[in-house]
């Protein structure tokens, strides 16, 4: 029994790492804009069918289409910036962008529905060897092994560009106050427009290496996203960090509950995960205290 | 230097939303000079400062360092084009570490590390306090010290045109000498400064010219050494002879 | 030539006009066009999930509360219908679904709305979508919900809807949500519509007038799940099935969609966007040549006017004003106009405020300390307020004023020291405490309601000092009107007094900044204070009024209230004060007469630089 435990905890961080790179995409874009980006799991399932598109119907090797999927993911990040994020954040203490980006989710879906068709969900085949790998009593695919390692990787990528590029300084700064990083001449418009591309590029990564693990399905998107906002809410807003341990909490929670109970649950265990840390900390495990404004 | 380093604000009009604010300043801050901006909250002072900034982008009139019309650019244009604003409330950036802050502001000039870690060193010797807490997380120094990162920042960016708003506010008499000994050493090396300031005989003595506001217009004007005998200046901002027969 | 012209009429007509046309349009078209019963039950469809926008608009256009819920709602209130229909079907009709459905959508509502008792803002609407995704989950794997086929009445019993179907079930539905939007207009309009867009403002602002923000917000998501449960018991009794493609999370950003298209926060927004946006959905197909391609493109659809709507016309369709859109369009850019209100002649006789003359205790403040980060801002300060005293808070700027009345009006948590009012002992960080102890405030930068006419602005005020119900409010009962009038008398009071009863009528975000101090000391008034804390009420205001305002605060003390002035200006302050605290970097430096503090060397100090 300790070792179905121990299985479920290891698969629960393996899907967790899956979340994980969505909810980093997230991260990245909501600390140097304040905008949350909606899209961000069709931006994800872009890449996934990118990846079915180029790896199985035009046949391209696996590097070559890598580099395609993160650079048209990141290209329609930026459009999704230019076109109707920053629009909507010209206007002052307004949520509109919830709304275009949302809507702009909700245009690429439907974009991408229509190419794909009423086609059946299919495999993509992964670069990795489709062999189990055992280690001791847990067993755990090379391709979920590949969502840990690139989830580890992006986010050791992602401190330390925050914490030795001047691009990073200059993000971490916009984060904190927007307008005496442009006082500094930090044009908030430009640090935006990058964590878009990185977003996107991380959209990208996470298509491709989620790709065999999810099937060419077109509509998990929404439920990616969400579940990627739970991650976030568990770890706090715009922290890394966070987002990592937030993700792997909630994946580990839903493995348990599932292996414990059903796995109907599994979805109501997030919320309630969620709902248990607002209660006792609103801004998550990793956000920063945050007084009230008179 | 030459006329190239005046800031000259004219006939400028700034407000937020629809509502005008500032109606027609005209100014002047020469290279190597202090000015105060006096006059009651509310008088427009601030809204004066961000419309030179570029951070309150309602404004019309026009905005000149040298020849170049810094009126409708953006914040960032404004500091790439040599002027450093320091609004109220040592606003830093909290979570950094104090040598991010400066470094930060070293942003526009990311390409030449070699004058950037010059300044970084003549920021220390002109602010003292901050030697040895460059690794300290700016949120937890005192007022005086953020106040005085927040102007180590700014001089980061190499302005030609400081401008600060009330840097003395809710800090110590140390520390607002310290400050001020700053402002001095920095006017005398060719700065130019403008200065809002509410302690009055403490920005007249601090200065070389004033201008005093009320109700959005400029309405006195001339050198510190004459204003300071000037009665107007204290019926203006405090609203009465301050010498008048108490009680 | 005619007297039916009279502005009366017109501005009936200008009121009324555009429900009349809706109406009547709605009533009238599917027998006008002789529809067939399948295109009714389509109309039927679409006039449940407008039910259900018209609930998203009440959370999220009055009370500002971003929610996705409404859609979860529907389906509990669907569900639930559903299953007492399919195993009672002897004993029940329409009229017990919807009583049904609204009671569960009224359980479900409240659940969906403990998110937002902690957080709000884009945050809240992530949590509800969630919760919105997660209903389809749930019923998926549960016997009693009918799992992935879900609960199809027609096929257990054919002759399920046969008391009403056809024409007189789409008069029924129609009339139904009439009623709601009638219900939602009624609302608006009330003392609960008035807090809801208190509440939107600003949860600071409704907390000042001790308008209890959680309880606001709860009211508001189990107000807004009512319409979306009696959406789902029609959407079943009319469809006579509900399954897990009923409540496709993609429904709620649908209605979403409806609400924004058609504009948030007004009374027909939800019914025109629905229109278009379900409308699209539900007969897209029958437009010849591109029907097929324009279902086949609706969420695309959807999303580019979503985003047309937010970027062009922020407040929908409904709310769409050509000519100030015109106006707007030729004043863009940076030209700026100088506000022109009526004059203000502030009052100097007795004001409007009965309570502050029975004699009250003061209101002590004693060794209160308030730290942020590692700035101390307020020390160990003492401050007493007694009634029918003004006692003038000054210093400069920095100097911990603000803070120090944050503090005193509940808004921060003091790290230590004591507050009582009377003898009654209060704490920071109970905003709502503070004001129902009698002790009003107004804001450095004013709150104002924007959207409103002023008159309004101070009736949400003026509404907490009469005792009605919300419902008695809502539903126009005699006392609910009665109260009606006797906060609108003292609103109207409170705001001559302060010179401007003449803009009570103008939109409260047209005002220049003078007249917004001016509306919120009106505010202040209007909730009968005890003791009045005004941040500034001078700064911006031109020497005449400032004049004005002296007065006027002098017959405020005079009427007994202990008004606490933070002040910059001097010769106001001295003129006025009957005691002067001065603070210093958060403390103390000194306290006492105006004649005293002014000789006091260090007050000169602090305030003119000197050496």
């Amino acid at each position: 029994m300790l070792s179905d435990n121990v299985n479920a905890l290891v698969i629960g961080v393996a899907i967790g790492s899956v979340y994980g790179l969505i909810a980093i995409g997230y991260s990245i874009v909501y600390a140097a804009t304040r905008v949350f980006n909606l899209g961000q799991g069709d931006l994800i399932t872009v890449g996934v069918l990118l990846s079915y598109y180029l790896l199985v119907v035009a046949g391209w090797v696996g590097l070559a289409a890598f580099a395609a999927i993160v650079a048209s993911v990141a290209i329609i990040s930026v459009i999704e910036e230019r076109v109707v994020v920053r629009p909507a954040l010209r206007r002052a203490d307004s949520i509109g962008w919830f709304i275009t980006t949302l809507a702009f989710g909700v245009i690429v879906r439907n974009i991408y529905q229509n190419l794909y068709g009423n086609a059946e969900a299919r495999a993509i085949p992964s670069p990795l060897s489709s062999k189990a790998i055992q280690i001791g009593s847990v067993v755990i695919s090379p391709q979920e092994l590949l969502a840990i390692i690139a989830l580890l990787a992006i986010t050791v990528a992602v401190e330390l560009f925050y914490h030795r590029t001047w691009w990073g300084h200059a993000m971490r700064a916009t984060s904190e106050d927007r307008d005496t990083a442009a006082l500094r001449g930090i044009d908030p418009g430009r640090v935006g427009l990058l964590a878009f591309a990185i977003g996107g590029c991380i959209a990208g990564i996470a298509g491709y290496v989620l790709g065999p693990i999810l099937f060419s399905d077109v509509n998990e998107a929404l439920s990616l996203s969400l579940k990627g906002f739970l991650a976030i809410a568990i770890g706090g807003f715009g922290s890394i960090r966070g987002a990592l341990l937030g993700a792997w909490a909630l994946g580990m929670t839903e493995q348990m509950v599932d292996l414990h109970s059903s796995a109907a649950y599994e979805p109501v265990a997030g919320l309630g995960l969620v709902l248990l840390v607002l209660i006792v900390r609103p801004t998550g495990i990793f956000g920063g205290a945050a007084e009230r404004e008179v | 230097m030459s006329a190239n380093g005046t800031l000259r604000v004219d006939d400028l009009h700034a407000g937020y939303g629809a509502i005008e604010v500032v109606h027609g300043v005209g100014l002047e801050v020469h290279p190597g000079e202090t000015v105060c901006l006096l006059g009651r909250n509310g008088a427009g002072k601030t809204t004066t400062l961000s419309a030179i900034a570029g951070s309150c982008r309602d404004a019309r009139g026009s905005i000149r360092l040298g020849e170049r019309e810094l009126r409708g650019l953006s914040a960032a244009r404004v500091a790439g084009a040599g002027v450093a604003f320091v609004p109220e409330g040592h606003r830093i950036f909290r979570s950094l570490s104090v040598g991010e802050n400066l470094r930060i502001g070293g942003f526009l000039r990311r390409r030449d590390p070699a004058a950037i870690s010059a300044d970084l060193s003549r920021m220390l010797e002109l602010f003292p306090p901050l030697i040895g807490r460059e690794k300290q997380v700016a949120g937890q120094l005192s007022g005086g010290e953020q106040q005085m990162v927040a102007l180590a920042q700014a001089l980061m960016t190499a302005p030609r045109v400081l401008i600060l708003d009330e840097p003395s506010a809710g800090l110590g008499p140390l520390i607002v000498d310290a400050i001020y000994a700053a402002v001095r050493q920095l006017r005398d090396e060719g700065l130019a400064l403008l200065i809002v300031e509410q302690a009055v005989e403490r920005a007249l003595r601090e200065s070389d010219r004033a201008y005093v506001m009320e109700g959005g217009r400029v309405v006195l004007s001339g050198n510190t050494a004459e204003l300071a005998d000037d009665k107007r200046v204290a019926e203006i901002v405090l609203g009465e002879p301050t010498e008048s027969p108490a009680g | 030539m005619s007297r039916i012209s009279t502005p009366a009429v017109s501005r009936w007509l200008r009121r009324w006009s555009f429900s009349i046309v809706v109406v009547l349009a709605l009533a009238g078209l599917p027998p006008l066009r002789g529809w067939t019963d399948f295109d009714l039950l389509r109309l039927d469809h679409i006039i449940a999930l407008v039910m259900v926008a018209i609930g998203l608009n009440v959370v999220t256009g009055f009370a500002g509360q971003l929610s996705l819920g409404p859609g979860a709602v529907f389906a509990v209130g669907g569900y639930v219908a559903a299953i007492l229909a399919f195993h009672y079907p002897d004993h029940v009709n329409l009229p017990v679904m919807c009583a049904v459905g609204i009671g569960a959508a009224a359980i479900v509502g409240l659940i969906a709305g403990v998110p937002a008792l902690r957080v709000s803002g884009f945050y809240l609407g992530m949590v509800t979508l969630y919760l919105a995704l997660l209903i389809p989950s749930i019923v998926d794997s549960f016997e009693v919900t009918g799992g992935n086929n879900g609960i199809d009445l027609l096929q257990k019993f054919p002759d399920f809807t046969q008391d009403l179907s056809g024409m007189p079930l789409y008069e029924v539905t129609l009339g139904a949500m009439l009623a709601v939007v009638a219900f939602t207009g009624l609302l608006l309009y009330s003392r609960v519509g008035r807090r809801f867009t208190a509440l939107r403002t600003s949860e600071v602002l409704a907390e000042s007038l001790g308008v209890k923000a959680y309880r606001t917000k709860l009211l508001a998501f189990v107000i807004s799940a009512l319409p979306a449960g009696l959406g789902g018991a029609f959407y079943v009794y009319s469809q006579e099935l509900i399954s897990k493609s009923s409540i496709d999370p993609l429904i709620s950003i649908n209605l979403l969609a409806a609400c924004v298209i058609g504009g948030f926060g007004r009374v027909w927004g939800p019914v025109v966007g629905g229109a278009i946006v379900l409308g699209l959905d539900q007969f897209g197909s029958n437009i010849p040549l591109v029907g097929e391609r324009l279902q086949e493109w609706e969420l695309l659809i959807n999303g580019v006017l979503l985003i047309l709507i937010i970027l062009l016309l922020p407040e929908g369709l409904v709310g769409f004003r050509p000519l100030d859109a015109l106006r707007r369009l030729r004043r863009r850019g940076v030209e700026l106009r100088v506000v022109r209100f009526p004059p203000t002649v502030m009052s100097s006789g007795p004001p409007p405020l009965r309570r502050c003359a029975e004699p009250a205790g003061v209101f002590e403040l004693s060794g209160i300390s308030k730290r942020f980060g590692g700035v101390l801002a307020v020390d160990g300060v003492d401050l007493t307020l007694r009634p029918g005293s003004l006692h003038a808070l000054i210093g400069p700027n920095g100097s911990g004023k603000t803070t120090l009345l944050n503090v005193a009006s509940g808004f921060y948590r003091n790290d230590s020291g004591t507050m009582t009012v009377g003898n009654v002992r209060t704490r920071g960080g109970d905003a709502v405490g503070v004001a129902r102890l009698g002790v009003a405030r107004t804001f450095q930068t004013p709150k104002l309601i924007a959207g409103v006419s002023i008159l309004d602005n101070v009736l949400v005020a003026a509404d907490t000092t009469v005792a009605c119900t919300g419902f008695e409010s809502v539903f126009r009962l005699p006392r609910g009107i009665r109260c009606h009038h006797v906060a609108r008398e003292r609103a109207l009071d409170c705001l001559r007094h302060v010179g401007l009863e003449a803009a009570a009528g103008l939109h409260a975000g047209e005002a220049p900044h003078g007249t917004r101090r001016l509306v919120e000391i009106a505010r202040a008034m209007a909730t009968d204070p005890l003791f009045l804390l005004l941040d500034e009420p001078a700064a911006g205001l031109s020497p005449a009024e400032v004049e004005g305002l002296k007065r006027m605060l002098r017959s405020l003390s005079a009427a007994g209230v202990g008004v606490l002035l933070v002040e910059h200006n001097m010769p106001l302050v001295l003129d006025l004060a009957d005691e002067v605290t001065v603070l210093h970097r958060g403390s103390r430096i000194a306290h006492g007469g105006p004649a005293e503090v002014r000789r006091h060397p260090d007050v000169m100090r602090v305030y003119l630089g000197a050496a």
